[in-house]
């Protein structure tokens, strides 16, 4: 009897062990994927400026260089977004009169020339190089060119999941570039 | 057969059972053990990235340096790297910008032409591209992406040398979650800036 128990135990011992087998990769692949969202423009706004000085007239921004999030891939920050969020960001900073979209002062161009991510990881570093460029719009004279580099870095405290992990580590340095992109410009001194 | 003499064997058989299952129990215990192992491994082992700068020629005196223009060129002997080439061009002028030691610092030769500074022209002699996709397909045996530049210093108007060095940037390695050839950029730019720095003080 007690020889029966212990085969019966021993087979529910070894399922066992096989089943942790095949489920212990599934359960690190799901901690390390997931499906992607893109970054939100919200999350994308600083919620503090450093403005040295605040300029007249009005501001037309565009944005080039970001890409649609494939769900399938990682989180990826979109030139929609981005301007969404610059935009916000210009007129809560108050570093312009104005933003508009036609007939304005001056055209900010923002290429988004890099978005570094890693692919995977427990802390998750998102590098943003961005070239910000402000154009007097009556003469077509670059007054800036200026490339700002800023970094976030997500930890598992922040997200579990990784794939959110990437999208808060990506709003974050976008929130951190649009922020030192203002400061820069706040120093610039144009003539009016 | 007697009685007895099944009962013998059905013990036996029982017994050959239960070893088997032991056994089997071991060895289920030893592959999870290597598999947490393993994964364990692919998280904490692995290098971290790194910039160095060799052959640096001694800081020429004889030029007075003026700092109101920076004009960064970047350029590539290796084939095929030009995306490289931009990017390294990008983080040297936004990491000069961001020193703030000089007046301007911009890529375009019309805008500094007619200034006083100094240029910097960086060239990448030596390339080991890492892909996300070779990083996430080979993990460490995709190795460690490494960007090699050679950089001059000169100054604006007169072209008369200040410096010469060669700035090198690794990335991580060692694991899936290790550092790919923007890395290594990275690495390569903050050397190239760390450099002209010391060498304009």
């Amino acid at each position: 009897m007690n020889l029966k128990k212990t085969v019966r135990f021993l087979h529910c011992v070894k399922t066992l062990l096989r089943l942790t087998t095949a489920i212990l990769p599934l359960v690190f692949s799901m901690f390390l994927t997931g499906c992607a969202s893109p970054a939100q423009p919200s999350a994308m706004i600083p919620t503090s400026f450093t403005v040295t000085k605040h300029h007249q007239g009005s501001v037309r921004v565009k944005v080039a260089g970001g890409n649609e999030t494939n769900p399938l891939w990682v989180s990826d920050i979109s030139c929609e977004d981005f301007s969404t969020a610059l935009v916000a960001a210009m007129n809560r900073s108050a570093l312009f009169q104005s933003v508009a979209e036609n007939n304005t002062d001056y055209k900010l161009d923002v290429l988004l020339v890099k978005v570094m991510k890693p692919f995977a990881g427990f802390s998750m570093t998102v590098t943003i190089v961005s070239e910000w460029k402000l154009i007097r719009t009556h003469d077509s004279k670059v007054t800036a060119d200026e490339f700002v580099t800023t970094d976030f870095t997500a930890t598992v405290g922040d997200a579990f999941v990784a794939i959110k992990r990437v999208r808060l580590a990506d709003e974050g340095a976008a929130r951190a570039n649009i922020a030192e992109g203002i400061r820069r410009l706040s120093e610039l001194k144009l003539e009016n | 057969m007697p009685l007895g003499n099944i009962f013998c064997n059905s013990m036996r058989s029982n017994s050959w059972l239960v070893i088997k299952l032991e056994s089997d129990v071991i060895r289920g215990c030893r592959n999870i053990g290597r598999l947490f192992t393993a994964i364990l491994m692919l998280m904490i082992a692995g290098c971290a990235s790194s910039g160095v700068v060799k052959n640096i020629t001694p800081i020429s005196t004889a030029v007075f340096i003026v700092l109101d223009t920076a004009l960064v060129e970047t350029s590539s002997l290796v084939t095929d790297t030009s995306d490289a080439a931009s990017l390294l061009n990008a983080m040297i002028i936004s990491g000069l910008q961001e020193s703030g030691k000089f007046g301007h610092v911009n890529g375009n030769i019309a805008d500094a032409s007619s200034s006083s500074g100094i240029k910097i022209q960086a060239e990448i002699t030596d390339v080991f591209e890492v892909s996300d996709t070779g990083r996430i397909l080979l993990g460490t045996f995709a190795g460690r992406a490494r960007i090699l530049a050679h950089v001059t210093v000169s100054d604006l108007k007169s072209g008369s040398q200040i410096v010469t060095f060669e700035a090198e940037g690794k990335s991580s390695a060692g694991t899936v979650f290790a550092g790919t050839t923007n890395e290594a950029i990275q690495r390569t730019a903050e050397r190239v800036v760390a450099e002209v720095i010391k060498a304009i003080r």
